[in-house]
């Protein structure tokens, strides 16, 4: 309850009714205030990740853009780039279970079978290793594989998840995913980086825009 | 100005179980909460909320499952379709009474 619910609700006895205005207003700050609570992707976290993504793709692109021949990013722009993504990840571990804390049911089925994902990165690295093995070149290699099936794949999974869930927003998330690692693998070696960090900017912008809008356009009846 | 509030249903017009009620609408159809999340979120001490999660269960608008036993005791709450639509209901009801203010 925010606190102009609570001083709304303080006001009136448990049992006692309220007039419609007092009774909109206590409906839209709680309606308002339980999105916020139960919110496992607050904007503030996505816009942070739009930020990492953005500068650690673009911080790889420096690295790359005078290379020729195509050799990959340096063991720093990865390190910063890498250690970013993590520590976001992290974060945003930590606000999805504090929002999911004491919640079950469709939205949080799953949660034990999380640890699989690690699966997909496992595989993911083995496969840009049997690339290398198999005399791809640097610039698929470190190039445009990195930054363009991690999009894949992930955009891949979010679309089965959409359309098994009938949820458009996870629907629409991984087909701009798709389109990312897409745009990313015709961009060629170098400037995939750049496209990388751009279209994962815009997607995570977008999304905030989208979570903004939903916890303000509030369930109940707005006062003014 | 006051408002007639007559036509509104007078199970969800008191102000804790409105609170709940519009906790619980947010969660998506099929979610459930715990009675110990939902105290802290609604700020209500355990026996007044038990007393109006009772009220709400026997109008079928929520619905309670409780597993396990002594203090390990889990009570998820939940909102039925019934109650989901009670509250569309009321919040309807509500607008046209302060539109026609």
């Amino acid at each position: 309850m925010t606190n102009q619910g609570n001083e709304v609700s303080k006001g009136q006895s448990d049992d006692v009714g309220l007039d419609a205005r007092t009774a909109a207003q206590l409906l839209h700050e709680s309606t308002k205030r339980a999105r916020r609570q139960f919110d496992d992707a607050p904007p503030f976290l996505l816009v942070i990740g739009a930020v990492i993504f953005l500068s650690g793709f673009a911080i790889a692109w420096w690295s790359v853009r005078g290379q020729n021949p195509y050799t990959g990013p340096s063991g720093t722009a990865l390190a910063v780039m890498y250690g970013g993504i993590v520590a976001w990840i992290v974060a945003v571990s930590t606000v999805v279970q504090r929002a999911n804390k004491g919640v079950r049911g469709p939205s949080t089925r799953g949660r034990k079978f999380r640890g699989a994902y690690l699966i997909v990165i496992v595989a993911y690295s083995v496969f840009q290793g049997a690339l290398y093995h198999a005399g791809a070149s640097h610039a698929i290699v470190y190039g445009i594989f990195p930054t363009s099936a991690p999009w894949l794949f992930a955009g891949t999974v979010l679309i089965t998840m959409g359309v098994v869930r009938e949820e458009l927003r996870t629907l629409v998330l991984g087909t701009g995913l798709v389109a990312v690692g897409l745009a990313s693998a015709f961009a060629g070696p170098k400037v995939s980086w750049l496209v990388s960090g751009i279209g994962l900017c815009a997607v995570l912008i977008a999304m905030a825009a989208y979570q903004f809008a939903r916890t303000r356009a509030s369930g109940g009846v707005r006062v003014h | 100005m006051s408002v007639s509030t007559e036509e509104l249903d007078p199970l969800i017009h008191v102000p804790a179980r409105l609170r709940i009620m519009a906790t619980l609408a947010t969660l998506l159809e099929g979610d459930a909460v715990s009675f110990t999340r939902l105290q802290t979120m609604i700020d209500l001490t355990p026996g007044n909320l038990i007393t109006h999660l009772r009220k709400l269960e026997d109008a079928g608008y929520i619905e309670t499952d409780k597993s396990g036993g002594g203090t390990s005791s889990l009570t998820m709450v939940q909102l039925t379709l019934r109650g989901r639509q009670a509250l569309r209901d009321y919040s309807t009801a509500l607008r046209g009474l302060l539109d026609g203010v």
